[in-house]
């Protein structure tokens, strides 16, 4: 690169990150000269990792992606980048990507335990409607299973309820969002009848308070942190506050950090509670005009296996999810117990950072915006967490408002648009229906122009469940898309992989890497990923948001969504569905599955005309209409006039996304407000209108310990989560070489005195070793998490440090999600003969 | 790819397959939040850093580019920045990178 071009070029990245910042750049450096553009092809798209919906410009050039940037345009970014999304267009070229199906065969046959073979779709889809079509005659549709993902376009997504509900008359469809948001998501719907955030993004620009329960935000969503500290330094009166079980980045930078003993988060939120009460900081009118008061039953269990003694101990294992209409003065009386002497001994807090924290809440000119990630929901009371602190919210009327706001982050990409919009959960219907309602199956039914009663009403396996359920025979074809569960899912020794490699089984994993759990699988089919396909993805803020397909997969790699209708074919509704329906709706005799489903008259009633020429669009052309925009379409049909209207299907590829509710063109920044959100009535002022009273739950409950607790033998909490270069599994970040790089392998970080008291040193080969399993890793002492004593932190990503084989299965008994936060755990010196130097340094090229 | 070159087990499973890459000159910009009581000590941190401009600055804000040879050296420069006391937040902007000497792309070596 020459001098000048260097300039230029230097000149223009100045110009972009000036705009992102709304900085101006001194006179002298706006005049960019003009240099030679590279020929390169942008398009937007939303990044494909977390929750947060940033929306990147995505360049292509001879048919591959070779550039990403922020895009400018997007207003979650405002072209603004992390360092995964920085490496983005790297995640689709790792050396290991699949581009053949593989089946396990042995002598040109399938055998559970032969070797992998490449074979033809074909072959691959025989040999699955095979066992799909074995199990499905020998023991019924409750012995097949699906487990999809928050990373499924909203298409994918529902393409695959449909096949699931409606096609196999089973339930048994579950996300990996289950692992990271169903308590967020059963709470919103406990509480207010409708799922999801009732503010937006724009709530970070009027704040006065963000505290983050639970959240690493600085690392895992560093762009909305971008946004906090933005805002924190152009009103110096704006207070950050960081609740945490050990200090890390955000603790660093907050204002007040707080870090609490595990699980006792429950009983500071009371506090703050009987703080309101006490200090007369109630609005009172608020309260009665819009909330019920109920109690939650108690002593409710932790979700492990019902023989497990902490489940036959509980007494209200069974009916965790009751709850009883109350009133102010027993709620009063419940958090009166958490005084700031008894919930400061309990945590660990001291009591003035409690009162500080406190009074955020209680002062009435203080705007608060509360934020909270996996911390909250991977919790044995996770609903509870949820339900507190919209109590807070709730007592203090700061709700619904600019910059007054409980906010749920999400981790994946479209965990709203697709597990929780489309309803992907084995429990749910499109727009917050319930799979257990008649009306709602009947609605579902109608949309779906299929005959009446088809749907069951039995709500299927949650994802914990399903392991479980493997494991023990009765799930016996299963299909996994799009998700990594062999790895994330807890105890995976004892609960995942025994039922993944059960004989009775038929596993199948579409990815378009060779996880560890594509790895255990018996067919693996190999995906086309991000923008080698047409997709939508719904954010943390109810954005629903839209993508060309820009390049096509590698060999014969397919979308999820091409998988789904294809595999479809295979099936007649006289091999599936009961004669009785059959009888009763003759006309649907001797049809595919896809006939039904996917050529119904409706799914398919857009021509490829519709579809914008220059992008190429590699399922609708295969299966001769435009797919995605009739599986959208009729989607939406469920939400229109609902409250969850989306705009039509065009617009989406034009706009940077849109927030839901979307009315007469507009979208909606703040529900349940008069003259923000259409749909409450006029003179009424706000209206949480998701419950036939228009009210809210506040739903009381109490501080509940641990399923697990450190003690004589297994000394330690022990942690596990993420760090910034990768995104959960790895699976896509460890393909890019500079974040390998940056974060090669998983450590266990650990207090320096633990560490001494244990004769460990930093650096050395320790065994973490729990009641269900143990893995090795190595001690790191220092570095940018700091554990307090007595707690470890283990991060997931490192597929050969499987830390969930330490983990317990323990879930919260409401939303089935699981506790990845809280188990005891001891650590000791690996034997010495095995702590000899490890493999040459990990990273290196080859 | 022959036998010999297929990717172990092991390597697939975590994922350890990395490519060496052609000599390339990378240009970056960053947007930085710092505390203002800090700015001074982060623009003389900054300043020593190779390669590395500051372009503007308002009320704690902080427009910067940076040269590196690899990819790597962004994500390690980032994280070396991230790490500046008084640093709020990182946020990359722009990134630009052709080949160092040659002005037509090298032919990808594999």
């Amino acid at each position: 690169m020459d001098l000048s071009r260097r300039a230029f070029i230097k000149a223009q990245a100045a110009a972009a990150a000036a705009t992102a910042a709304n900085v101006a750049l001194p006179a002298s450096a706006q005049n960019l000269p003009a240099g030679p553009e590279i020929q390169l092809r942008w398009s937007k798209a939303p990044c494909r990792f977390c929750g947060t919906g940033c929306g990147v410009m995505v360049g292509v050039k001879d048919g591959k992606v070779v550039a990403t940037h922020g895009d400018m345009k997007a207003e979650v970014n405002r072209g603004l980048n992390c360092v995964k999304g920085y490496f983005l267009s790297k995640i689709m070229y790792g050396a290991d990507r699949l581009t053949q199906p593989l089946l396990r065969m042995r002598n040109g046959q399938f055998a559970k335990d032969g070797d992998f073979q490449p074979v033809s779709w074909d072959r691959a889809f025989d040999e699955m409607a095979r066992q799909f079509k074995r199990v499905l005659k020998d023991k019924g549709p409750d012995a097949v299973g699906m487990f999809g993902s928050g990373q499924w376009t909203i298409f994918e997504g529902y393409a695959a309820s449909k096949l699931m509900r409606a096609g196999f008359r089973t339930n048994n469809l579950d996300p990996n969002a289950r692992h990271c948001m169903a308590s967020a998501a059963v709470a919103f719907i406990r509480t207010f009848g409708m799922d999801e955030p009732m503010g937006c993004y724009d709530d970070f620009e009027h704040a006065d308070a963000f505290v983050l329960w639970g959240s690493n935000m600085a690392e895992m969503h560093p762009i909305l942190w971008t946004r906090v500290t933005d805002r924190r330094l152009s009103n110096p009166h704006v207070r950050i506050a960081t609740l945490s079980t050990y200090e890390h980045r955000s603790t660093d930078l907050s204002d007040v950090p707080v870090i609490f003993k595990p699980g006792t988060d429950l009983a500071i939120l009371n506090y703050i509670a009987n703080h309101i009460i006490q200090t007369g900081a109630v609005k009172r009118e608020f309260v009665e005009r819009h909330c019920n008061i109920r109690m939650a039953n108690t002593d409710i269990g932790y979700g492990l296996r019902p023989e497990h003694v902490l489940e036959q101990r509980a007494q209200h294992a069974n009916d965790a999810q009751v709850s009883h209409p109350s009133d102010f003065e027993a709620y009063a009386k419940l958090v009166a117990e958490y005084t700031a002497d008894k919930v400061s001994a309990l945590s660990g807090v001291p009591k003035a950072t409690l009162e500080t924290l406190a009074r955020l809440y209680a002062d009435p000119k203080t705007k608060v915006m509360s934020l909270w990630t996996m911390g909250f929901n991977q919790h044995v009371r996770g609903v509870w967490a949820n339900h507190m602190v919209y109590n807070i919210h709730l007592l203090t009327g700061k709700i619904s408002e600019p910059g007054n706001s409980p906010f749920s982050l999400t981790g994946q990409p479209s965990a709203c648009g697709t597990a929780r919009e489309v309803g992907t959960f084995s429990h749910r219907l499109p727009a917050d229906m319930q799979v257990a309602n008649p009306e709602h199956r009947k609605h579902a039914e109608h949309i779906w122009k299929l005959p009446e009663g088809l749907l069951s009403g039995k709500v299927g396996y949650h994802a914990v469940q399903q392991d479980r359920m493997l494991r023990d025979g009765k799930l016996n074809a299963y299909w996994i898309l799009c998700n990594n569960n062999l790895q994330t899912a807890p105890n995976t020794n004892n609960e995942t992989y025994p039922g993944y490699r059960n004989p009775a089984n038929f596993v199948v994993v579409s990815d378009p890497y060779p996880t560890v759990t594509a790895m255990a699988a018996d067919l693996i089919l190999p995906t086309a990923m991000w923008v080698e396909k047409e997709g939508a993805y719904g954010n943390a803020e109810r954005r629903t948001h839209f993508w060309h397909q820009l390049v096509n997969a590698p060999g014969e790699a397919r979308s999820d969504l091409w998988q789904l209708m294809e595999f479809s074919k295979r099936f007649t509704t006289d091999e599936v569905w009961p004669e009785e329906i059959l009888a009763k709706a003759p006309e649907y005799r001797g049809k595919t599955l896809f006939e039904v489903l996917y050529a119904n008259g409706e799914t398919n009633r857009f021509t490829l005309a519709e579809i914008d020429p220059s992008y190429e669009n590699h399922e609708a052309k295969h299966f001769g209409f435009y797919v995605q925009k009739g599986l959208f379409e009729e989607y939406a049909a469920f939400g229109r006039g609902h409250g969850h209207d989306l705009a039509p299907f065009d617009t989406y590829h034009q706009v940077r996304g849109l927030r839901w509710p979307v009315v007469d063109g507009k979208e909606t920044l703040w529900r349940y407000r008069e003259g923000y959100d259409p749909y409450v009535e006029k003179g009424a002022g706000l209206q949480f209108y998701g419950n036939p009273d228009k009210k809210a739950n506040l739903i009381a409950a109490p501080y509940e310990p641990p399923a697990e607790s450190p003690d004589e033998e297994f000394d330690l909490w022990l942690v596990t989560g993420r760090v910034l270069e990768h995104w959960h599994s790895g699976s896509m970040t460890l393909r890019v070489p500079e974040l390998y790089k940056a974060f090669s392998g998983a450590v266990l970080f650990m207090h320096p005195d633990d560490a001494a008291k244990r004769g460990l040193r930093r650096g050395q080969e320790v065994r973490i070793a729990s009641r269900r399993g143990e893995i090795r890793s190595r001690i790191e002492t220092r570095g940018r998490n700091k554990m307090p004593p007595g707690v470890v932190f283990v991060p997931f990503f490192d597929a050969s440090q499987l830390i969930n084989k330490v983990t317990l299965d323990a879930t919260d008994p409401i939303s089935k999600q699981t506790d990845f936060k809280k188990c005891a755990v001891k650590v000791v010196a690996a034997a010495s003969a095995e702590n000899a130097p490890a493999a040459p340094a990990r990273g290196t090229a080859r | 790819m022959s036998a010999a070159d297929l990717p172990s087990r092991r390597e697939l499973l975590t994922g350890r397959l990395i490519a060496p890459a052609p000599p390339e000159t990378h240009v970056s910009s960053l947007v930085l939040h710092v505390r203002p009581d800090k700015v001074t000590a982060v623009r003389t941190a900054l300043g020593a850093m190779d390669g590395l401009e500051i372009h503007a600055e308002a009320s704690g804000k902080l427009v910067v580019t940076f040269e590196t040879s690899t990819e790597a050296d962004i994500v390690a420069r980032m994280n070396e920045i991230s790490l500046l006391d008084g640093v709020m937040s990182a946020a990359l902007v722009f990134h630009h990178f052709e080949p160092a000497a040659d002005p037509e792309p090298a032919a990808n070596q594999g």
